[in-house]
């Protein structure tokens, strides 16, 4: 399995410190290398929580997190930045680009994490990737200058520029035009198919999920897996 | 894509959120810079005063009252110059200044000047002026002005039998010009920031009109060592330059080593090759039963070949004149009477018994007037009825016979005694012979006591008058630390508002925080991206403020000139900037905004990245914080604060306790921020709103509490140090209340030109200056050994200050000043005079501690007339008074030590208050020829306070400009908060509430901070200073102080009121809109 989840439990405290929500709760999940997987669920029953435990941004009240052999809870910071940087791709719903810097650079961000590497494969590996998602022509533009459908393919460029495992997308097409959605989730199963990366979605959108081989709901802290007809 | 380029990327896109940490780090490196500057102006401006002040001038030989001949400055190089004392008028009498400087200078003396040329020509009675002298005066070139100097006594005026003939010279000269500062326009041998007033005259001239042809008694030398000019004197020096004359004995054969001074000094003694010592002496009185013979001369000789061998210390020989006028023989007793000098010149008649041995006839070739030395005012008359030794002498007594024998015998002894005999009747502190006489030739005594006497025991001193001028230049105070420790707190606020700006401007970038965290760039990296653009920020922002750091120098020595002159007198600063400078003070301004940077930002990075993308940073339930910790704090602060102030340590508990209780209050806000982020049951009301918000930042929101408490208690804590204005005394009973004050009860205080030797406490005193004898006044006269000024108005570093030389007794009957002794064995002020030999000085606290840096038990290192190195341990000090700059040593050891400075310069007058100014005019009419000038004595003490005052006005000031910065800081913060809660006030609005209220709201939510703030600097600082406002003798000025914290508050609630009105101008229903 590249993906496994153990007694996962997740809870939210209120500020005055006694109250609290048990988002995930005892939680047991397993994700083979080179799926793709669709997360559903109405808001606020955890998706994006899970989706945050998994990519190393949010840790966990108790429970283990397996990805790649690697037990998060067992990594210091350095090896989760570690883990970040080069296990998990994230595309976030709101693609969080630097609007100071281009597209070219956007792509390059995960790469400061590595100050030794070849700085001339990394830039031609991030141009390939912008070729592959279509903004060969748009390196040097700001992302102010773009779409929002552009701006989530550099999300996804960038999200893929050291080759991750495991690719994280969190509400890919929510801010999408159903055209430039259905553009972004082939380009995400073109990668999958051809990188064999797997795609773990977290979507509202039913038909983003069946695209998807494997489709989850989250109920009551729980994952029940859907076959596409429910 | 490096890091290098995305942090220009982000200046380059932030550039006008980071504008305002930019202007931050930017006043901050410039009131860094400018304190240091303002140090490195002060310091160059010393400088440059000193070598006005020295010109060319490498080392000097001062005389003081010794005098040397002219010929042996020109023998080793060097220039002669005769410096005195004197007042100087205007001819109309309608100007006079009486602490003038009288020099007598070559041709020559003005090539040692900076300029190294003469201004003009000097002629026979004309002089030049320095300015300051020329503007107190109001004289310019051509006007006439009368210079009074006193003829300067070769013999000590306080001995006995020292004459008392024209003391004082007038001299009406022209002004031949004004001299600047190039022409030794500063000259002068002590430093200070003010040039002395000085008059410059014809050498030759001066030399004639004061009695001292072809002598003087200061040589200054040019590329000269002290060690190499005082070699060169040893080498060319004559007996005349020690004011010796080896003469000889024409009638007895053999030389007479004698000296100007009449009583030959120990060290002489000392070095003079073995002689017969002699003491010749005036008696008043030589009586054997009803015969007396009045005023004669007596000699005391080490058994000559002519008295007996074994002459006892009872026997007398008489000669035969004196033996026929007494009608005695030997074996008949004989009475001698004389005067002994007691303090103040008191002359005290003693008495002798003697034994006649032996009758000399008259023809013995001994017997002869080489036995009388000079004394003033007799040697040189006519008659013995013209004589005037310097005491009331009754003429009448003269007979014709007494006439006759003078005319025919002049001072030829009328007796004989044993050596012993007659020094233990007339030896002084000046000395116990009159000559030595040996049988030898001249020369020879003459070389043996050249080589064996230095010319430092014959009284002169060799000073490195460069070196030591720059030496004082590395003042007691530097301004630049001065500056930058009254700049603190405006630096702590401009480190705070940067740190603020910065965290605003990162805040505002949450998500990419949160993005790159992520990505995989571990948090220490992330937080150094971004400190790195902070770097860039500060130091740009150091740059420019190094870069204004230049007007606000210059702002601040224009300042020192103008309305802060009364801490440093009137002054013109030089603007010095030392590239050094500004770079550390660029560097050190990078340092403090990066701190600030740091410090506001440090919460952010932790963050975790989920937080951080959906930008919800401030409200991580994972960050609420305990309110136990600060309350634990702060009621720890509380606790101490009360037991430090109740503990009764004194001044400097009470100012810690305030410090603490100030803690206290700020973790006491901060309990109760904490307190409101909980929330709680809900919200009771929109005030409770407010208090919610203001929780929600807390961070910010305490900063802003503590910085503006801190200002405040800056403010109000230094205000309540300022000394009031005083003002005369309005009841007589105020002088004997205020004796342990500042003025010691004295009414006036003064100081003459030239020494007063009469006591002007006793009728003959005041007879000798025409005083009405009913005048209301008791004078506290005190000997002055100039020295530098210690006081606080002098800039320089006061090496040797100046000496006092007081009778104890005086000062203790009185109770005067409080003396406060560092061991308890000491009793009162008579602790000047301890048991042992010791020099004991009592010092004014501040000049102790700010201008000698010295502590109670620590010396201070002084040479005696004698040129041996001596020590003033100083044990005592008293507070706040008008001796501020002076070292207080008893009289009798000041007249040991200093025997040769007669006289008193230094008054502390008693008189009543409503009669003060009337005895201050009475004496300052009756004692004109010695320059007396009387101030009262609390004016005398405001000038020293003003100094102060003007210290603490900066401090004021500066701390002031932190508080109003830290209130624009309020202003930032407020708009922040607003921009960050439109979308809540966006809704508010669109649930019903008006403008209007929105903005009470956020004012309302916003002035219970700055309450918080004023509210604990206020109280903290009151309780830190309450015992001095307990102690102020003018009271507490509970007005100003109120009226000062008003004016904080006004200024703070400005502001919040201001930012309020332009956050939130028109609807904040387009911000919901946009959501």
């Amino acid at each position: 399995m590249l993906l496994e989840i153990k007694n996962l439990t997740k809870t939210y405290r209120a500020p005055d410190g006694v109250h609290g929500v048990d988002v995930l709760r005892d939680l047991h999940w397993q994700v083979a290398p080179g799926e793709t997987v669709a997360i559903l669920g109405p808001s606020g029953s955890g998706k994006s929580t899970l989706l945050n435990i998994l990519g190393a941004l949010d840790g966990v009240d108790r429970g283990e997190v397996w990805v790649g052999g690697q037990d998060l809870a067992q990594l210091d910071e350095k090896g989760l930045a570690l883990y970040r940087n080069e296990t998990v791709g994230f595309i976030f719903q709101l693609h969080h680009l630097l609007p100071q810097c281009t597209i070219l650079e956007n792509v390059l961000v995960p790469t400061l994490a590595k100050p030794g590497a070849d700085r001339g494969v990394l830039k031609n590996r991030a141009r390939e990737l912008l070729a592959a998602v279509g903004l060969e022509h748009r390196l040097h533009h700001l992302p102010g200058q773009l779409s929002g459908g552009e701006r989530q393919r550099v999300a996804v460029a960038r999200a893929l520029i050291h080759r991750p495992r495991l690719v994280l997308a969190d509400e890919p097409t929510g801010s999408l035009d159903r055209d430039s959605a259905g553009r972004l989730v082939d380009l995400l199963l073109e990668i999958n198919a051809t990188q064999g990366v797997t795609l773990v979605v977290v979507t509202h959108a039913l038909d983003v999920a069946q695209r998807m081989r494997r489709m989850f709901e989250i109920e009551h802290g729980q994952l029940v897996e859907r076959v596409a007809c429910e | 894509m490096n890091n290098w380029t995305l942090i220009t990327r982000s200046l380059r896109f932030y550039w006008r959120t980071h504008l305002g940490v930019l202007l931050g780090a930017a006043l901050g490196a410039m009131v860094l810079t400018g304190s240091l500057l303002v140090g490195d102006s002060v310091k160059a401006t010393l400088v440059q005063q000193a070598r006005l002040r020295v010109g060319r001038v490498e080392s000097v030989m001062a005389g003081g009252d010794r005098f040397f001949r002219e010929t042996l400055a020109w023998a080793v190089g060097g220039v002669p110059v005769l410096l005195l004392n004197g007042s100087v008028s205007r001819v109309d009498a309608a100007a006079r200044v009486n602490q003038a400087q009288v020099l007598g200078v070559p041709e020559a003396f003005w090539s040692l000047s900076p300029a190294g040329r003469a201004p003009a020509t000097l002629r026979e009675s004309a002089a030049f002026l320095n300015t300051r002298l020329a503007a107190q005066l109001g004289l310019k070139a051509g006007d006439t002005l009368v210079v009074r100097v006193e003829k300067p006594g070769l013999f000590s005026r306080d001995a006995p039998l020292s004459g008392e003939e024209n003391e004082v010279a007038a001299l009406r000269v022209t002004v031949a010009g004004v001299v600047d500062d190039a022409h030794f326009g500063r000259f002068g041998l002590q430093a200070s920031q003010v040039p002395p007033m000085s008059i410059f005259l014809p050498l030759q001239g001066l030399q004639q009109r004061v009695g001292l042809p072809g002598r003087c008694n200061l040589l200054l030398a040019e590329k000269t060592a002290p060690g190499a000019l005082q070699a060169a004197v040893q080498k060319c020096w004559q007996l005349a330059d020690a004011g010796l004359e080896l003469r000889a004995l024409e009638s007895v054969g053999g030389f007479e080593l004698r000296t100007e001074r009449v009583f030959l000094e120990p060290q002489i003694v000392a070095a003079a090759p073995r002689g017969a010592d002699t003491l010749t002496y005036l008696v008043n009185e030589i009586r054997a039963g009803e015969k007396a013979t009045p005023y004669s001369m007596v000699a005391a000789v080490d058994a000559p070949g002519f008295l007996p061998g074994d002459l006892a210390e009872h026997e007398i020989v008489l000669n035969a004149w004196l033996a026929e006028d007494l009608g005695v023989q030997p074996g008949d007793a004989v009475d001698l009477k004389y005067f002994s000098m007691g303090d103040r010149r008191k002359l005290e008649e003693r008495s002798a018994k003697f034994t006649v041995r032996a009758v000399l006839p008259m023809e013995q070739p001994e017997l002869n007037g080489s036995w009388m030395p000079n004394f003033p005012g007799l040697s040189d008359k006519e008659s013995c009825r013209e004589w005037k030794p310097g005491f009331d002498m009754d003429v009448s007594r003269f007979r014709d016979k007494d006439e006759l024998y003078w005319k025919t015998h002049r001072g030829t002894p009328k007796a004989f005694v044993n050596l012993a005999a007659g020094r233990g009747m007339w030896g002084n502190r000046w000395g116990d012979l009159t000559a030595i006489r040996y049988p030898a030739e001249g020369g020879a005594v003459s070389k043996a006591l050249l080589e064996r006497l230095t010319p430092e025991q014959a009284g002169f001193h060799f000073l490195a008058f460069r070196e030591q001028a720059l030496a004082a230049t590395r003042a007691p105070v530097d301004f630049g630390q001065l500056f930058l420790s009254f700049s603190c707190f405006l630096l702590g606020a401009a480190a705070v508002l940067t740190g603020l700006l910065f965290a605003f401007s990162v805040e505002q970038r949450q998500s990419e925080i949160g993005l790159l965290l992520a990505v995989g760039l571990p948090p220490a990296r992330v937080r150094r991206l971004f400190l790195s653009e902070g770097v860039l920020l500060a130091l740009i922002g150091s740059v420019l403020g190094a870069c204004a750091a230049v007007g606000y120098t210059q702002a601040v020595l224009y300042a020192l000139g103008t309305v802060w002159r009364g801490a440093v007198g009137a002054v013109h600063f030089v603007f010095a900037p030392q590239p050094l400078t500004l770079l550390v003070g660029a560097g050190a301004g990078v340092f403090v905004a990066l701190l600030g940077m740091s410090w506001a930002s440090r919460r952010l990075f932790k963050n975790s990245p989920r937080v951080l993308l959906a930008g919800h940073a401030e409200a991580d339930p994972s960050r609420q914080a305990s309110i136990l910790g600060p309350i634990l704090l702060g009621a720890f602060c509380l606790v101490a604060a009360f037991g430090l102030a109740f503990a009764g340590l004194g001044a400097e508990s009470f100012f810690g306790a305030g410090t603490l209780l100030l803690l206290a209050g700020i973790f006491g806000v901060q309990s109760w921020l904490r307190l409101q982020a909980y929330g709680g049951a809900g919200l009771g009301s929109l005030a409770e709103l407010g208090f919610r918000n203001a929780a929600r930042r807390r961070g910010r929101s305490l900063a802003m509490v503590a910085v503006l408490a801190g200002g405040v208690f800056v403010v109000v804590a230094v205000d309540s140090f300022r000394q009031r204005p005083l003002q005369a005394p309005a009841e007589e009973s105020a002088a004997s209340e205020s004796r342990a004050t500042g003025t010691g009860g004295f009414a006036l205080v003064g100081e003459s030109a030239l020494p007063v030797y009469e006591d002007l406490n006793t009728a003959q005193g005041r007879e000798a200056f025409a005083l009405e004898k009913d005048l209301e006044f008791r004078a506290v006269p005190m000997r002055v050994r100039e020295g530098d000024d210690a006081s606080c108005l002098n800039l320089n570093r006061a090496l040797q200050p100046r000496l006092l030389g007081v009778n104890p007794h005086d000062l203790e009957t009185r109770g005067a000043f409080g003396v406060r002794w560092r061991l308890e064995k000491f009793p009162g002020w008579h602790g000047l005079e301890p048991d042992d030999a010791d020099v004991v000085g009592v010092v004014d606290e501040a000049t102790l501690r700010w201008a000698l840096q010295k502590g109670l038990g620590d010396t201070l290192e002084y040479r005696d007339d004698q040129g041996r190195v001596f020590s003033v341990r100083l044990e005592g000090v008293i507070k706040g008074s008008l001796l501020q700059g002076n070292v207080l040593i008893a009289e009798k050891r000041f007249t040991e030590k200093f025997p040769g400075q007669g006289g008193y310069r230094f008054f502390l007058i008693d008189a009543p208050v409503s009669k003060a100014e009337a005895v201050a005019g009475e004496l300052s009419r009756a004692l004109q020829d010695r320059g007396l000038e009387l101030v009262p004595a609390w004016r005398r003490l405001a000038e020293f306070q003003a100094v102060e005052n003007t210290y603490l006005s900066i401090f004021q000031v500066l701390g002031a400009l932190g508080v109003l910065l830290s209130s624009v800081g309020v202003a930032i913060v407020l708009g922040r908060n607003v921009l960050e809660r439109r979308a809540e006030f966006g809704l508010l609005e669109a649930t019903g509430f008006r403008p209007g209220q929105l903005r009470m709201l956020v004012f309302a939510e916003h002035c219970w901070l700055i309450a918080w703030g004023l509210c604990i600097g206020t109280v903290s600082a009151v309780l830190a200073v309450w015992p001095s406002l307990m102690e102020r003798q003018a009271g507490f000025a509970w007005r100003e102080m109120a009226g000062l914290v008003l004016a904080l508050t006004a200024g703070c609630v400005f502001w919040a009121w201001l930012a309020t009105r332009l956050a939130l101008r028109g609807s904040q229903l387009r911000a919901l809109r946009s959501e």
